[in-house]
């Protein structure tokens, strides 16, 4: 397989995949699924899938270790005090470019 | 003012969606661009997804040359949750709607989207959904496009700072909900002693890229349904949706 082949394919994929999930409950009759332990678990899916593309991926963003736990920290606090995503991503950015400059 | 069409209503929800998108979509451009693709394959993919976490996974996945049943499986994996939203969005209008206008608006359903139609408290016509998809795409797109463009003007420590984004976006959106319920922390707390668990035991780590995000998730979420199922109520999954589009606003 070419390297275009693999990209055009893997974007299909990708796509065919987002949109799959969010029309089929458009095509199907009005109703609700029954099942509570379905609905619980599609409930818990978008922090479980989070969290596991969160740690420990986060750790290894950049080529510094000590310069991604940095970044790791300021992202938990601004995010645990429940500041606005752009500040979360801005604050983790900043201090994670400071340390990658001083290491 | 009082006259305003239900589209140009659409469009005023929609500008505050394509702000908080447009760096969102700004680091999955730049996120493309430090993976050694051309500005054009992020903008494509923006073009045909619209879905922030599953195109970021999705290109991280192309990057490492993951098999495309793996890109496939996870992003399906990843956009489970809009099961949940279509089929409420879909119980929400009232109007009858061809079929093609009811597949416009499932392409639409965005975290944020989803959350803003779910708390309009006009009418849902097609006209709405219209000014605030196109509205929301736009700044998506060209989000897209301009972080593309912009970060081969980068510092290169800049351009290495900015592979924490992503994270720490997740992180926004996810602590908040993690504070207010301990299921979701426990939850969360399994997903990432699972996923830790595949990147740190070798045996675990040589299996295919992409398993060590589904595993996770899906063990993590059906422990979840079974220990803290959720109250059977109509509400459940827009109160829950409504915690993390509020980061967005």
């Amino acid at each position: 397989m070419s390297d275009l082949t693999y990209l055009l394919l893997a974007i299909a994929a990708i796509s065919i995949a987002a949109f799959i999930p969010r029309v089929i409950p458009f095509l199907l009759p009005k109703g609700r699924i029954k099942s509570r332990f379905l609905n619980s678990f599609l409930n818990y899916i978008p922090y479980s899938v989070l969290g596991a593309m969160i740690f420990p991926a986060i750790f290894f963003a950049t080529s510094s270790l000590l310069a991604s736990i940095a970044g790791t920290v300021v992202a938990i606090l601004l995010a645990f005090w429940e500041k606005r995503l752009i500040i979360v991503a801005l604050g983790s950015i900043l201090i994670t470019a400071i340390v990658l400059a001083i290491v | 003012m009082k006259k305003q069409s239900d589209f140009i209503k659409g469009v005023y929800n929609g500008i505050p969606i394509a702000l908080g998108y447009i760096p969102l979509a700004f680091s999955f451009g730049t996120l493309a661009i430090k993976g050694g693709y051309d500005f054009w394959v992020p903008t494509l993919m923006s073009m045909l997804s619209f879905t922030g976490a599953g195109q970021m996974a999705g290109i991280q996945m192309m990057v490492q040359a993951a098999s495309l049943i793996s890109i496939f499986l996870v992003n399906l994996v990843i956009n489970a949750r809009y099961l949940v939203m279509s089929l409420s969005m879909n119980n929400k209008i009232t109007e009858k709607m061809s079929v093609f206008k009811r597949i416009f608006i499932s392409f639409g359903m965005t975290d944020e989207n989803f959350t803003i139609a779910s708390f309009y408290t006009g009418k849902l016509t097609f006209p709405f959904f219209a000014g605030l998809i196109l509205t929301s795409y736009t700044g998506w797109i060209l989000g897209t496009l301009v972080g593309a463009l912009l970060m081969q003007l980068m510092p290169a420590i800049i351009q290495e700072a900015l592979s924490i984004t992503i994270y720490a976006m997740f992180c926004g959106l996810l602590l908040p909900s993690v504070k207010r319920s301990k299921a979701v922390a426990v939850v969360t707390a399994i997903a990432i002693a699972i996923s830790c668990a595949f990147y740190f035991i070798p045996f675990l780590a040589s299996l295919p890229s992409g398993i060590n995000i589904i595993v996770p998730t899906v063990v993590a979420a059906a422990i979840g349904a079974l220990v803290f199922p959720m109250p059977q109520e109509e509400e459940q999954t827009d109160s829950i949706k409504n915690e993390e589009a509020k980061e967005n606003e």
